[in-house]
């Protein structure tokens, strides 16, 4: 067949392009995760995180197959480098590593505190445009060095950090306590004229158990990153960043981060300790989870924006400590309505603080009070971002106690 | 005189070569510079760019029905006579010829931002180029039912894409609804209606088992293709927001990185540089092959074939021309989409026209 | 040097080039022993600028399978508009398919065919009336007294008068028995007839020779096509012709469970290597008098039978004629085996996929005569072709027809899953490693990495290597003798992967990787569909090396563009997929035998309908409550 012989010459064409840009598995340093830090003058300091993969196939060791981990070099491998740009500092990376570096497998970009008060735009952007950086990666403010976090963040349970950092945001369904923000939505966020950009916060843990103060009824997890009271001296994800444009006003708390999940609706689950209505100091835990995802109105009283958020949510009795039967049809919406208030009060708080004290929409509010314009360019003279701190926000809570636990009754303790 | 039979095809095996070959231009930066002018209605310019086309097909449904078993160029050089007709037939040629090196040249480009990184461009091109001469010398019957057998894996894997990226949807970005305003959606529209495929279905439309449903076939085929063109509009600005969506160099494929579907489920993006490398392929084939014939035609060859590999080499030549890849996309959204509408349109309307007065000169010569 | 100029002098255009690499070769000090080489580079050379040259190639069609009268009937829609022009086109609108052309007219095929037979000096031998001139005759033709398996003996019929005769067969072909008794008859019962009977060769069969096959020739020739094919010759005094008797009996296999083609359901018979046994056994499962056996020889010095069988009111009278036609043109001294024959016949011997289909269970031939396709079976050969054959059904065994359907359905999707994993994995495996890292889990990846580290080749070179050696372990356990053959190459298989990993030749990764595609590759149940696949594989192999998933793609187009170009028998190989058909819910997926209410649209069979009426009459609406009881 005539095509045949065509084919054989097209290939014979072909076959002198070589392997051009083939790269063989042995000769790539995959980069797991990225650390900048403020550097001398205008320039950064880069810390990469390089997987050791011989040590991760249990070869290290030596003897072939059997090795397992034990004592064979660690898993991970970082180094620091000081250049104007990041992606400069691959370039000088390779000068002390034998390995060409990548980035297509790295999975978590983490910026010090102190470069996010100075502004990310110039440090997000030549990443954004380098084809290996991965738009679902994620991105984690570190309080301290972040190059000193990476160092020290020596997950036990993980071979490797990436599948540590990965697994934070599968976690973080559990206790909705830190955000979860992948690298492409910082990015949109940080360009949107419609909400703000937030990372999570994270940091080594600083004090131990011994030290710590009584936890305060009504709230959980109430500190940022490296602050909660742990007997591990290691890595904690905890806590937001708040982001107005491409720089960190503020930080949030666990607690708080719970009900910017909420309004969010990201919620999934989490965990409340709250006061018990009808005994006073008495602990009493619930276990959240949104009914359904909450529904934001935005109206436009003359200039003003007023906003309206309806929450959902359907939590579990877990622990009540007093033994007071909530079951019961006459006290359930008692601590139904405590609940609610207490939702709605805190949530209030947050928001407040965010207008007053972050001047930063990092619900996207702004998001819903496009749907009251017509065009770009009427929705651009808005200026939703001057305009946010002076709006009204309404919250309301619909809360409904569905299920009881493993309990359906409690009877008092007799004695 | 005798032709050189090339083989016939059916209805369904032609909408769906002329779908693939419409879906091409999703796959570049096209959405980006539609997402430019219209903002946050990018789909409701495809949705103007829709009804131009089908008005596009009507025009051409009335020029081909007055002549059943003639083609765009033997009716072109009937109409307009001997020298404008010939210089027509060229236009529409060179028209086919710029098509199809500006997609080489883009799809080249795509393929090295997206997957290929060091190789140079001219080994990609000219496998591009390559695949051209192959499908075009092998002719257009294999073209269309290898069009068909690989249909569905084109549809499942843009489904997968679509739907994978459910958790990213985010309607609020779609406000507010009329993006850059009333008129730069239409402006939109005239960007995303100038398409080469009317053109080149009323130049094969010899190889369609029945020429009469022309217009069917290809207002179906131009259904289905601005249906995946407005479906990613929708998409792309759902998931990315206007801001980030017109800053992207490769929208579907950026977009198609974006999935993350737990740990197991993600960085895929490499499996659909198979979709829309094929697709890319058979534009290729496609435009080449409608240059070949039309060049044939106007000089009345009796075999397209011989014309194919000098018009391939114009063809990889012209796609290195551009300098960088921004000149290469600014010459593809603005001048050739723009230009597009004269040998596309314009044209034919003259043909139509004049087709129209001669027949009524012939008629009134008749009667009286 | 001297004859070389003059060679420059005469030489035309693309001689011209070959010419200037020659001597461009003789520049760079080549000995001037490459004086032959510079021919064959011309050759080359002249190849490769036919190759790249015009030429006009006007009917790029044969044969095409055209819709026949039915089908014309029951598409009330189609248009006649070329149908005038000679050669117009002529295909319906609902084929879809290729049917530009105008079947082309039957080409006047040069048929060398030799009629001059090797004994030449027994010349176009008619039988003498004289015994004895008949003797020396046979003598001559098979060298008697220094071929000892011809046996030739004289004998007289116990008339009255005795009346001499003789007879030839060959020992070994002929059966003893049936011959004692025609023996006893002849010289013992006949005494019967009454004296001075005129005793010709025809009175004689019609009332001496109790062979149930008996001929009266008076051909040499014929007569020794008969007597090498086992038949016994009796030749008379007096007559001028020979009785030819049917005494076929030789050592044979008897039908067996098929060997290539095995399932766990449905029959299992197998043909053997008696081309009447093989008839038989098809015979046996369609029983009709419609089922036409035709018997066309083949063989210019050996000669072979070819049965081909069709179902008359079925099979296209097109394609019977088409397959008879090549049947009889082609033009070789013997053919063995069906797979021999298959090259003679096929439509495109340069491409890589099989155009018939060698099957070895008769249950599958009666079923594709049943849907009107064509059977040829040769004697000698345990295997029948069947064409036309599509891609799909090369891909099918049978059995899941046998299956219920959700079963059928079921293997049929595993299948092709394990096709495409035959075809792809390995070069998907080097683009994705060797271009695309992103593709792969992080840990996966780094897995892969850690272990490559001490393998001292590149990726491409370790899957080579495996891949070779797979096969090596595959065609050596075939040719290993005996039982032990199919665990040495397992064993083999395990313990050199094994070996291979230890020793850091590869990594283990890849043993897995072969493995599975070996694995695959195996559960293609076409033989040479899975020789096609294995090489194709390692075309992907250097183009996911060479571009990674871009090479992939070229590649695919490749490979699915000439594939769909194929045709058998004037059939589109991919059909009903490309060209798209009515599929006869029989193709990937297997819908319910009871909905499969018609025969395959695109093998344009006499009559459509397979199953008139209501399949299911018992149970109310007659059809097992489809959703649509009407096919079309």
């Amino acid at each position: 067949m005539r095509a045949v012989k065509i084919l054989a010459v097209i290939l014979l064409a072909l076959a002198p392009a070589g392997c051009w840009g083939s790269r063989e598995t042995d000769e790539i340093a995959y980069v797991l995760a990225l650390g900048f830090d403020k550097g001398p003058g205008d320039s950064v300091i880069v810390t990469f995180q390089i997987a050791n993969p011989r040590v991760i196939a249990g070869l290290a060791t030596g003897g072939g197959g059997a090795g397992g981990g034990g004592g064979g070099g660690s898993t991970v491998t970082s180094t620091s480098t000081v250049a104007a740009l990041p992606i400069g500092a691959f370039y000088l990376l390779n000068t002390q590593h034998s390995r060409e570096i990548t980035l297509l497998q790295s999975t978590a970009f983490i910026f010090s505190e102190e470069l996010a008060r100075t502004g990310l735009h110039k440090y997000i952007a030549p990443l954004n445009r380098y084809r290996e950086t991965r738009g679902t990666a994620f991105v984690f403010v570190c309080r301290g060095k972040a190059g000193e976090f990476i160092q020290k963040n020596r997950p036990e349970l993980e071979i490797s950090p990436s599948k540590q950092y990965e697994l934070f945001s599968t976690v973080e369904r559990v206790h909705a306590m830190t955000p979860v923000v992948q690298f492409r939505e910082f990015y949109q966020n940080m360009k949107s004229l419609s909400g703000q950009a937030v990372a999570p916060l994270v940091a080594l843990a600083e004090k131990d158990l011994a030290r710590s103060r009584a936890p305060e009824l009504g709230k959980l997890g109430d500190h940022v990153a490296g602050e909660l009271p742990s007997s591990r001296g290691e890595s904690q994800f905890l806590g937001t960043a708040v982001f107005r444009g491409d720089k960190m006003v503020g930080m949030l708390t666990g607690d708080e981060t719970r009900y910017w999940n909420m309004i969010t609706g990201k919620m999934a689950r989490s965990f409340l300790i709250i006061e018990d209505p009808k005994s006073r100091g008495t602990p009493l835990g619930v276990e959240l989870s949104q009914a359904r995802q909450p529904a934001v109105k935005v109206k436009f009283d003359r200039d003003r924006p007023v906003i309206e958020v309806h929450l959902y949510q359907e939590p579990t009795i877990v622990g009540v400590s007093s033994g007071i039967d909530y079951e019961s049809p006459g006290l359930k919406p008692v601590l139904e309505k405590h609940l609610a208030d207490l939702i709605e009060r805190r949530c209030l708080e947050l928001v407040a603080r965010t207008q007053e004290e972050f001047r930063s929409d990092i619900f996207g509010f702004g998001r819903y009070a496009r749907m009251n314009f017509l065009t770009r360019k009427d929705w651009e003279m808005a200026k939703w971002h001057e305009i946010y701190p002076e709006a009204r926000v309404d919250i309301s809570v619909y809360l409904k106690i569905r299920r009881t636990g493993l309990m359906l009754n409690t009877q008092p303790v007799r004695y | 005189m005798k032709m050189v039979r090339t083989g016939k095809f059916g209805p369904a095996e032609a909408v769906v070569l002329l779908t693939l070959s419409s879906m091409a231009r999703i796959f570049l930066t096209f959405p980006r510079f539609l997402v430019e002018i219209a903002g946050e209605a990018a789909w409701l310019s495809s949705l103007a760019g829709l009804a131009m086309v089908l008005f596009q097909v009507y025009v051409f449904l009335l020029l081909l029905r007055t002549h059943p078993q003639k083609n765009i160029v033997d009716i072109t050089a009937e109409a307009l006579g001997r020298v404008a007709g010939t210089a027509a037939n060229i236009v529409y040629a060179a028209f086919f010829v710029a098509v199809a090196a500006m997609f080489t040249r883009t799809f080249s480009e795509a393929l090295l931002v997206s997957a290929l990184p060091r190789t140079p461009i001219s080994v990609v091109s000219t496998g591009y180029v390559a695949m051209g001469v192959l499908g075009a010398y092998v002719g257009l019957e294999a073209m269309a039912r290898s069009a068909r057998v690989v249909y569905p894996f084109v549809v499942a894997g843009i489904a997968i894409l679509l739907l994978a990226l459910i958790p990213l949807w985010d309607y609020t970005q779609l406000f507010p609804p009329l993006g850059q305003g009333p008129l730069s959606i239409l402006r939109g529209g005239l960007i995303a209606g100038a398409v080469v495929e009317v053109l080149l279905a009323a130049v094969i439309v010899q190889s369609f088992h029945d020429p009469d449903k022309f217009g069917t076939i290809l207002s179906w085929a131009m259904l289905m293709g601005f249906g995946y063109m407005i479906a990613l509009m929708l998409i792309l600005v759902m998931t990315f927001g206007y801001n980030t969506a017109q800053e992207l160099t490769l929208p579907f494929y950026q977009v198609s990185r974006l999935i993350y579907l737990g740990r197991y489920f993600q960085r895929v993006e490499s499996i659909f540089i198979i979709i829309w490398g094929y697709i890319g392929m058979v534009k290729v084939v496609l435009t080449l092959y409608a240059a070949a014939v039309t060049f044939a035609g106007t000089f009345k060859l009796p075999d397209y074939r011989p014309l194919i590999w000098p018009l391939a080499l114009i063809i990889f030549v012209a796609s290195l021309l551009p300098g960088d890849m921004p000149a290469a996309e600014r010459i593809e959204a603005v001048v050739l989409r723009y230009y597009a509408w004269f040998p596309a349109f314009v044209l034919p309307l003259a043909v139509l026209a004049a087709g129209r007065a001669r027949n009524r000169r012939n008629r009134k010569n008749a009667g009286g | 040097m001297v004859k070389n100029k003059k060679y420059r002098l005469e030489i035309k255009q693309p001689r011209l080039a070959a010419g200037i690499i020659f001597f461009t070769a003789k520049a760079c000090g080549l000995p001037p022993a490459v004086n032959v080489w510079g021919v064959e580079l011309k050759k080359i050379l002249e190849t490769l600028l036919r190759l790249i040259t015009y030429q006009p190639d006007f009917d790029r069609e044969g044969f095409i399978l055209r819709e026949n009268e039915y089908d014309r009937q029951s598409v009330p829609e189609r248009r006649d508009g070329g149908q005038k022009s000679p050669g117009g086109p002529e295909g319906g609108g609902r084929n879809g398919g290729g049917e530009g052309s105008g079947r082309r007219t039957p080409r006047r095929a040069a048929r060398p065919r030799r009629k001059d037979e090797p004994a030449g000096e027994a010349e176009p031998g008619r039988v003498h009336s004289r015994l004895d001139e008949n003797r020396r005759a046979v003598e001559r033709i098979y060298g008697l007294p220094a071929n000892k398996d011809v046996i030739l003996r004289e004998f007289s019929l116990g008339t009255d008068p005795p009346l001499r005769a003789f007879m030839v067969f060959i020992d070994g072909l002929a059966d003893r028995k049936s011959q004692y008794r025609l023996l006893e008859n002849l010289m013992i019962h006949c005494r019967i007839l009454r004296p001075g009977d005129v005793m010709s060769a025809s009175r004689i069969m019609t009332s001496l020779l109790p062979g149930s096959q008996v001929k009266n020739l008076d051909s040499f020739e014929k007569i020794a096509d008969a007597v090498n094919y086992g038949d016994t010759a009796f030749f008379f005094e007096g007559s001028d012709s020979a009785l030819v008797v049917e005494t076929k009996g030789w050592e044979a296999r008897t039908v067996d469970r098929p060997e290539t083609e095995q399932t766990i359901t449905g029959p299992q018979e197998a043909f053997v290597e008696n081309l009447r046994a093989n008839i038989a056994l098809i015979r046996k499962i369609i029983r009709s008098s419609d089922l036409y056996t035709e018997i066309i020889p083949v063989g210019a010095r050996f000669r072979s039978d070819v049965a081909v069988m069709y179902i008359k009111d079925l099979a296209n009278p097109d394609l019977v004629a088409e397959v008879k036609r090549r049947l009889s043109s082609i033009t070789v001294d013997f053919v063995t085996d069906v797979g021999m024959l298959e090259q003679f016949i096929e439509d495109s011997p340069y491409n890589l996929n099989p155009q018939t289909l060698a099957t070895e269970r008769p249950d599958r031939v009666a079923a594709a005569l049943a849907e009107g396709k064509v059977a040829m079976l040769l004697s000698g050969s345990p295997f029948a072709l069947v064409v036309p054959t599509t891609m799909f059904s090369q891909l099918h065994t049978g059995e899941e027809t046998y299956l219920r359907w959700q079963y059928g359905s079921f293997i049929r999707y595993i299948r092709t899953f394990s096709f495409y994993l035959a075809l792809l994995l390995p070069g998907s495996y080097l683009a994705v490693t060797l271009y695309h890292q992103e593709m792969i889990p992080t840990e996966l990846l780094l897995a892969i990495a850690g272990n490559r580290e001490r393998v001292p080749f590149p990726t491409v070179v370790e899957m080579l290597l495996m891949e070779f050696s797979f096969e090596l372990v595959r065609e050596a356990g075939l040719r290993i003798p005996g039982i032990i053959g199919s665990t040495i190459g397992i064993v083999g298989a395990l313990i050199l992967g094994q070996a291979a990993v230890q020793a850091n030749i590869v990594s283990p990764i890849l043993v897995i990787l072969v493995a599975v595609t070996g694995l695959a590759s195996f559960s293609i149940p076409y033989y040479s569909l899975a020789f096609a696949v294995r090489i194709y594989r390692f075309f992907y192999i250097a183009m996911g090396a060479l571009l990674g998933f871009y090479g992939i793609t070229i590649g695919l187009f490749i490979q699915i563009l000439l594939t769909v170009n194929l045709k058998t028998f004037g059939l589109p190989y991919l059909s009903p997929a490309g060209p798209r058909t009515f599929p006869g819910r029989d193709m990937v997926g297997r819908l319910p035998v009871f909905l499969q209410r018609r025969r395959p649209d695109y093998l344009n069979a006499l009559d459509d309908v397979r199953l008139p009426g209501a399949p299911r009459g018992w149970v109310e609406g007659g059809d097992g409550g489809s959703e649509d009881g009407s096919d079309r």
